[in-house]
């Protein structure tokens, strides 16, 4: 009898245990409600935005800390930020700072011009591996730095020659330099408590900031909360006091949360109910400075689909073939705009260049032509690769049967897992392949320098010294108007080569409460925290109702 | 007692050869499949690229960073995350495990409770029309993926009876409909598993005989034949408490639990090496570890088993 009351002990003791655990995880996770709770996408790769390249980070970064200047979020023009003023030299390459002055850190002590010096430095060192470290090649010595070919930081275009004047020297001019330094990977980082804890300074206690808010708590894959800094310089403006990020990945929940009101921002909602949502007024999509496009591969390892896809007449017999309009109604189906170029619509003062519009007799005849010059008797097979994901398998079918219909062409669908799929990518071992680009400023360049010879994100052998001219030289010059038309005749000459189909144009996906106010819709999606505030009323009405 | 600490002994061992290797084989599977941590639709420019592999070491020779990946394992460093920088692995872990396991503790209790008893009557009725019902029912639990039972529960209590929160981590109500949806599958199993196992021992001589000696009925089957009953309930337990404590990706994801089942996959797409690599170390040690309890609790529910 007694061994059996230890086998009874042993079974009630296993079973308070498991009980005991999970109150244990338990304790500590309740929370008051932040004024506004907003869903991020994914968990941050990192607070430090010297390392980080997402757009979830950013999103955060931009509440934490502040650039020299800030994008103004209906016009997307750079606005004073931790400049209050700004100078740029005749010859384009010389840009003076005036720094604000009484400003402080998160922790009290003084923001001064050395704090930029000290952290585009680090920014700029090998050992940092800055994942952007290329915006500032731009500036005078900076790639050489980076590379470590130049040891001495003084030879580099940065200065700092009194606490309130910053002055940037570019190796040559860009004119789509100021519209960087709002950028967060170029935003200051606090030099004391970086160096006293080199691998832990942006935890919750420790991570000092200048931007209008500071971080009270995290938790892996559970949430950020944000406060209000009380000594950020424009804290008179900054209405929220407390906001809640949540890393939600899957968009379904995401909704959930929103449609239960335990959220009052969502970035991404599902596909499948986007045409139910259409209808609704907080869901509002405008168009974004994104597109979605099909590499083609011009150094294809088979010789026979090289030659073919080598010519110039199969690649627009393929974009006159397609029916973007088909895939925007019958797939997208919410607000994505056929696109006919590469650079979205959006730029001011921007006249984008635009490929011919479907056209399946022309398209026929051109692809007849290049075959019978080819000396080929039917097209060879090709393959549409994309990354594992039915949105992308719904675009790639419709374009597979609308070339069947209107080439005879054969297309067959591979999928592969992401990383396989970016190492193919860059491999070049594809015939066609899914692929979209998001600009990160408002300027034609960022669709543009892609397509360069040595651009890490060509990936389709194309290379054209005349194309790589058009975009430098558009860059060196000063004149908005010029340079505009210089980058609209670089981007027709892409077009005219074709290594890429344009397919549509982004459309933002996000669903906001009418109460959250300060929200405007812009291009590149940009929504930063310090306008955001709550109408208290409103929200308290509609609650109620 | 020194029995009983031999048997861990040797089992300890065993375990740590069973780590070593599964240890050096994730090791070259994930190095040779393609791309790499710095991965991005974005690519990295070259020189880029370089400094990043510096910086984490990548660029060393295999063999080099397997010795130096072993040896900083072997001292309790599953080093630094390559998704999460801000953390190390140890960290992540650390931080994910409790609501994983708090999560599945939950999932475990439900499961055992509703399959034992599910199982238990459906023994007892034999053949009637409760037997059949709870059968299908479990057939039904086991077929459906539970990402369907999220849905249509999330359906019924979030969206049109709203007692329950959507997602998210943050108190007891938040684990209700998840540990449910987790546990669904394994309490099926449980009831099938405990039918089969009390079928089998109430044909068997000592019951009768304890039937023979006037026990009541509910005595005979509690104590006497539960006991045998629950035999192949525990063999099923060890490895099914292992995963349900590691998460669940599918559940995590659609209530938003910040476990380790995410970790667990996520850290694989991403190519996250040192991640990836603590995950399957940390499921490694805890299904042997759930195994080795198993073999200690077939000694306390059957005399006839002994360690060894």
């Amino acid at each position: 009898m007694r061994r059996d009351r230890n086998r009874n002990l042993f079974g009630v003791a296993l079973l308070g245990l498991l009980f005991a655990g999970a109150g244990l995880a338990l304790s500590g996770a309740g929370h008051d409600r932040a004024d506004l709770t907003f869903t991020n996408g994914t968990e941050p790769q990192s607070l430090d935005p010297a390392v980080v390249s997402g757009v979830p980070e950013g999103r955060i970064l931009r509440g934490l800390f502040e650039g020299l200047t800030t994008p103004d979020p209906r016009t997307l023009e750079p606005r004073p930020g931790m400049a209050e003023s700004w100078e740029v030299s005749e010859d384009g390459r010389t840009y003076t700072f005036h720094i604000r002055k009484g400003m402080s850190w998160s922790d009290g002590s003084p923001f001064t011009s050395a704090d930029f010096l000290w952290s585009w430095k680090r920014f700029l060192k090998p050992e940092t591996a800055a994942k952007y470290a290329q915006l500032l090649w731009y500036v005078e010595n900076g790639k050489a730095y980076f590379e470590g070919r130049l040891k001495d930081f003084r030879k580099v275009g940065i200065k700092a020659p009194d606490p309130y004047t910053f002055v940037v020297r570019l190796e040559r001019p860009a004119a789509f330099f100021l519209a960087l330094t709002s950028f967060y990977p170029l935003f200051p980082v606090h030099r004391a408590s970086v160096e006293a804890h080199p691998r832990s300074w942006h935890r919750p206690g420790r991570l000092v900031c200048n931007g209008p808010f500071v971080l009270a708590e995290r938790r892996i894959r559970d949430r950020i909360r944000l406060l209000r800094n009380e000594r950020y310089w424009d804290r008179e403006h900054v209405r929220l006091e407390s906001i809640d990020i949540l890393p939600v990945e899957d968009s379904g929940t995401a909704l959930n949360l929103y449609m239960t009101g335990m959220v009052d921002w969502i970035t991404d909602v599902p596909n499948h109910v986007v045409r139910d949502l259409m209808s609704r007024p907080d869901f509002n999509p405008v168009l974004y400075f994104g597109t979605y496009f099909y590499r083609i591969n011009l150094k294809n390892k088979d010789p026979v689909k090289r030659r073919f896809l080598g010519d110039r007449r199969v690649r627009l017999a393929l974009s006159l073939a397609m029916d973007r309009a088909e895939i925007c109604e019958r797939v997208t189906r919410s607000g994505q705009k056929p696109a006919f170029g590469i650079v979205p619509p959006g730029v001011p003062g921007y006249e984008p260049a635009r490929l011919p519009g479907p056209d399946p007799a022309r398209a026929r005849a051109l692809m007849r032509e290049a075959l019978s010059e080819l000396g080929m008797d039917s097209p060879p097979t090709l393959t549409i690769l994309y990354n594992t994901s039915e949105a992308h398998k719904d675009i790639a079918e419709v374009l597979q049967s609308q070339w069947r219909k209107v080439l005879g062409l054969n297309v067959r669908l591979e999928n592969q897992e992401w990383g396989t799929y970016l190492d193919s990518q860059k491999t070049l071992s594809y015939d066609l392949c899914r692929a979209a680009w998001i600009g990160d400023y408002l300027d034609p360049n960022t669709f543009l320098d892609l397509w360069m010879a040595g651009s890490g994100n060509n990936n389709t052998g194309y290379e054209d010294p005349a194309f790589d001219a058009l975009v430098e030289k558009a860059n060196a010059t000063l004149d908005r108007k010029r340079r505009m038309a210089l980058l609209h005749e670089a981007e027709a000459k892409v077009l005219h080569d074709l290594p890429i189909l344009p397919i549509y144009t982004y459309a933002t996906r996000y669903m906001v409460r009418p109460w959250v106010k300060g929200f405007h819709p812009n291009a590149l999606n940009l929504h930063p925290l310090k306008d955001l505030w709550i109408d208290e009323e409103l929200r308290r009405r509609m609650r109620a109702r | 007692m020194p029995h009983l600490l031999g048997f861990l002994a040797k089992r300890l061992f065993w375990m740590a050869a069973t780590l070593w290797v599964v240890f050096t084989v994730s090791f070259f599977l994930m190095r040779s499949i393609p791309g790499g941590p710095y991965s991005n639709e974005r690519n990295l420019p070259p020189e880029i690229e370089r400094k990043f592999m510096e910086k984490f070491g990548l660029d060393k020779p295999l063999a080099e960073q397997y010795f130096e990946h072993l040896s900083r394992t072997l001292r309790g460093d599953l080093g630094p995350s390559f998704k999460l920088a801000d953390y190390g692995v140890n960290r992540v872990l650390a931080e994910g495990l409790p609501k994983s396991a708090a999560l599945g503790s939950l999932a475990l209790v439900f499961a055992l409770v509703l399959g034992l008893v599910a199982g238990l009557v459906s023994a007892v009725r034999r053949g009637g029309w409760l037997d059949h019902g709870l059968m299908v029912l479990a057939t039904v639990g086991i077929a459906l993926p539970n990402f369907v039972i999220a849905a249509v529960l999330i359906l019924i209590f979030v969206i049109t009876w709203p007692v329950l929160p959507a997602a998210g981590w943050g108190g007891a109500r938040n684990l209700l409909l998840p540990a449910f949806c987790l546990g669904a599958p394994f309490a099926a199993y449980i009831a099938r598993l405990t039918r089969t196992g009390m079928l089998e021992v109430l044909g068997q001589d000592y019951i009768r005989t304890a039937r023979a000696k006037g026990l009541s009925e509910a005595r005979v089957l509690l104590v006497h034949a539960l006991k045998g009953g629950l035999l192949p309930v525990v063999s099923f337990l060890g490895p099914a408490v292992a995963g349900i404590l590691t998460g669940s990706l599918v559940i995590e994801k659609i209530f938003f639990i910040p476990g380790i089942g995410t970790h667990f996959v996520q850290s694989a797409l991403n190519r996250d090496y040192t991640l990836a690599m603590g995950c399957v170390l940390l499921y490694t040690a805890l299904v042997y570890l759930m195994n080795l309890l198993v073999d200690v609790c077939y000694t306390v529910l059957d005399p006839r088993v002994r360690l060894d």
